[in-house]
């Protein structure tokens, strides 16, 4: 109960922090539907050489996008750490007996927030442009899609916290995001890709993210990558914020 | 021509405005301190005037420049302390400087002999090659203030530069802006420590949001306020104030202990002819003394009238 | 011009110290060049399926083997064409906002400098170091490719002179559009996560070429890289313009509080 309540003034007070600053998050919020804008035209113009029909694209893009957007936006969510850290910010947490596992969760919940306004919007333009909806399948894939954004989010925290340099983490960001875009059939499905890419893909955790993802966006239900997609992220965000954490209470020691 | 002629300068951001209708001239080779409590407007000027920020109404020139039309010869012909040094923490002091050289085009030469001519002046020659970010506020104030002078400018601006200081630091930069004034240049210095003002500048502006005074010092000491007498009597003070009251030529009385405080119309005239009357009364006058105000009770009076007027401008 | 080198060295002297940037800049073009040699070596007719993809007529007379090294090959050149977006997109972003968050940005906007002068300053020095490295990866990938291909035809079919035009030609222009674009974002936003994070937007017409590529939909030959090189170079400079436009001194300084 004291966690909750502490995680919520954490997010409250940092998501007016957020709003002192409402374009950030108006661009933020644009960004994956302006991905969607581009992207639209290409895939009306695949041929038919590909393993589906152009209008069964929006439905293959919109669940690896959705995916996708949470490494993009969230891996650098530590950058505004770093620039707390320098203003002195955290200092004033040091002297609270606050959790520190509440500091990273209500930090993390306001980027969450925003991360899932994101999803709602990506997916509702994606309707617009003949997604087919299968209601509850989206609700929990948006809840996937969250799991990813509290992964990334801790990781960018955790290199955050023990580099405290901007720099240092928007590079690890970048590094990390490469393989990550291109590796995981996130645009395409991977049955479109060599074999060879199906191969390094296996080795990318997101790439079972997004065949959960693909089945919850179809509703079904009963297939196993979902489960399996939602164990490996969760194992993996339980991990990463574990690791958060405690770099938290390192720095703030 | 002044090297700096303000003429009805103003800058709102959005409805508040920092500065109001603000003029004045400032002479070459004056040091004019600019006064003023925390959020009064200083840095706003500074900016106005180095160029930085364009005011909503007024016009200025600046070492001969039309402000708003010849920006780049102004940067280029003044130097600039800005409020925070901004100094790049991952070079060097000497990188720092040679960095700035350049950009005012000294000749390879030229910057390293002014690089090290200020470096030495500031006392941090030695620590030349460490970077900037293991300094103390001090050394990176000194060694924005060397940067500030690098290319000799005529007008220098120096957007409180002891601020924050520790007393020791404050007086080496102190010196510095002495020796500058030995230089024979305009420095433009604002500051809301009065002390420091008193000791440096020809004249002080005394400015919140508005120009309230512009005088020197010593002017603006004996200016604000008469000056009082104080006279202290054997006995109590309180039987004498009715005769004092009753002297035409006197402005105000009151007890202050066992002390009576006169105010006169003209003292230097009056005083005998206050303290003859009182020795014809019967009283017995022990010590007789004049008392002058400080220039911080002058200020925080101004800032407190400022205050209180553009209360009433606002309410009305 | 002098101020123009001065603030790029002073920029390149700051860069110098940022350690984890420049492992991170040195480390993508090397995954990017080792990981098709890696992956080329283990690839055959047998283990790769192309699907739909090896019927293309552009690949008739070729043998599976041979089109699996086509195919593969010709898709990580692509990868050229990202490394000077996505390099020198963090340095780009980091240009302005960087400047803003460490207070330094008053006394040099209270220099005599010209707008201009400082953003080609930072541009430059962004997109340089991203136009060499992917040169340099180019060359090791093309001589590298020489050991690698199975035939001679498969070696001229993917290295065209199209393709060296190519990457002599759009890389720096491409690198410059890319820094542009970062810095213009950099000097709108406040705070360097935003700055960061949009500035990923630079990859997404490459993906689009990849996957156009990988489809078969892209050929790039000498007509085109002839076509579009003017276009890009007059794209790259527009860019640049535009941000000195966009670059509004006051509104950076106040914004900033
Ligand atoms: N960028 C800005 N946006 C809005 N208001 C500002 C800005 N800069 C200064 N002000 C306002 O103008 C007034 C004067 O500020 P400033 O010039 O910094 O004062 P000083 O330097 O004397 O402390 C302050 O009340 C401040 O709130
Ligand atoms: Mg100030």
């Amino acid at each position: 109960m004291k966690l909750l309540r502490e995680i919520w003034i954490i997010f409250i007070h940092s998501l007016r922090v957020a709003l002192r600053n409402p374009m950030t998050i108006i661009v933020g919020l644009l960004q994956p539907v302006t991905w969607l804008l581009l992207f639209a035209p290409l895939l009306k113009n695949l041929p038919a050489t590909a393993a589906f029909s152009p209008e069964e694209a929006i439905n293959i893009f919109t669940p690896g996008m959705l995916v996708m957007l949470a490494p993009i936006t969230s891996l650098f969510s530590g950058i505004g750490l770093v620039v707390e850290l320098r203003n002195g910010v955290l200092d004033r947490l040091r002297v609270t007996p606050v959790s520190r596992l509440a500091v990273v969760l209500g930090k993390a919940l306001r980027d969450l927030v925003v991360l899932l306004l994101q999803g709602v919007l990506l997916v509702a333009v994606a309707w617009t442009m003949g997604l087919r909806i299968h209601l509850a399948g989206i609700l929990v894939g948006l809840g996937l899609m969250m799991i990813v954004g509290l992964l990334m989010i801790s990781c960018s925290y955790a290199f955050a916290l023990i580099l405290r340099n901007e720099n240092a983490v928007a590079s690890i960001a970048n590094v990390l995001l490469l393989p990550l875009l291109l590796l995981s059939g996130l645009i395409l499905p991977l049955e479109l890709a060599p074999r060879w890419m199906q191969i390094a893909a296996d080795f990318n955790p997101l790439a079972y993210t997004v065949e959960a993802m693909r089945a919850l966006f179809t509703g079904r239900f009963d297939d196993t990558v979902i489960l399996n997609g939602f164990l490996l992220t969760t194992a993996l965000a339980v991990f990463s914020l574990f690791w958060a954490t405690r770099s938290f209470r390192r720095a703030l020691a | 021509m002044p090297a700096i002629s303000a003429r009805g300068l103003t800058r709102a951001f959005g409805e508040r405005v920092a500065v109001d209708n603000l003029t004045f001239d400032i002479a070459h080779g004056e040091v004019f301190g600019f006064l003023g409590p925390n959020g009064a407007g200083k840095t706003t000027t500074v900016r106005m005037l180095t160029g930085l920020i364009a005011p909503t109404s007024g016009a200025c020139t600046v070492a001969g420049y039309e402000l708003g039309f010849d920006n780049q010869r102004i940067r280029r012909a003044v130097g600039v302390l800005t409020e925070t040094p901004g100094l790049y923490d991952k070079l060097s002091a000497e990188q720092n400087l040679l960095f700035y050289a350049a950009i005012y085009e000294l000749d390879s030469r030229t910057a390293r002999e002014q690089v090290q001519h200020y470096l030495r002046m500031m006392d941090l020659w030695d620590r030349r090659e460490h970077l900037v970010g293991t300094f103390s506020k001090g050394m990176r104030q000194k060694l924005a203030i060397a940067r500030a002078l690098l290319h000799n400018p005529q007008i220098v601006f120096l957007d409180e530069p002891t601020a924050g200081l520790d007393p020791e630091a404050a007086n080496v930069v102190r010196d510095v802006i002495r020796s500058l004034r030995g230089e024979g240049r305009t420095i433009f210095l604002t500051s809301h420590n009065l002390h420091e003002v008193d000791q440096l500048c020809d004249r002080v502006a005394i400015f919140r949001e508005r120009l309230l005074r512009l005088d020197t010092p010593a002017n603006l000491r004996a200016g604000l306020f008469d000056t009082q007498h104080l006279i202290e009597f054997a006995g109590a003070a309180e039987p004498w104030l009715a005769t004092v009251r009753a002297l035409p030529f006197v402005r105000e009385a009151s007890v202050e202990d066992r002390v009576l405080v006169i105010s006169l119309q003209e003292p230097a005239s009056q005083k005998p002819a206050l303290i003859r009357a009182l020795v014809e009364a019967g009283a017995e006058v022990q010590n007789v003394q004049d008392r002058q105000y400080s220039l911080e009770e002058v200020y925080l009076q101004l800032i407190r009238d400022g205050a209180t007027a553009g209360l009433k401008k606002e309410m009305s | 011009m002098r101020k123009v080198l001065a603030v790029m060295h002073k920029e390149w002297l700051e860069l110098r110290r940022e350690r984890w940037l420049v492992a991170t800049t040195l480390l993508m073009p090397v995954l990017l060049t080792g990981l098709p040699f890696g992956l080329l070596s283990t690839a055959s007719a047998s283990t790769t399926n192309l699907g739909p993809i090896a019927d293309l007529p552009m690949f008739q007379g070729f043998t599976p083997d041979e089109i699996v090294q086509i195919v593969l090959l010709r898709q990580f050149l692509v990868l050229f064409l990202l490394m000077p977006l996505y390099i020198p997109s963090t340095i780009a972003a980091h240009s302005i906002v960087g400047e803003k968050v460490s207070r330094t940005l008053e006394p040099l906007l209270a220099a005599p400098l010209r707008t201009g002068e400082i953003l080609l300053a930072k541009s430059l020095i962004a997109a340089l170091p991203a136009t060499l490295i992917t040169w340099l990866c180019y060359a090791i990938y093309s001589i590298g490719a020489r050991f690698v291909a199975i035939s001679g035809r498969v070696y001229t079919e993917v290295f065209t002179q199209a393709w060296l035009l190519a990457v002599i030609l759009w890389v720096p222009a491409l690198a410059m559009i890319s820094v542009a674009l970062g810095v213009i974002i950099s000097a709108r936003t406040s705070d360097p996560r935003t700055a960061q994070q949009l500035t990923k937007i630079v990859v997404v017409p490459l993906l689009l070429i990849f996957f156009a590529q990988l489809a078969g939909v892209l050929i790039i030959d000498t007509i085109v890289v002839a076509g579009t090189v003017v276009p890009l170079v007059l794209l790259a400079a527009g860019s640049l313009v535009v941000a000195t436009r966009l670059f509004d001194r006051e509104r950076i300084l106040i914004r900033w509080n």
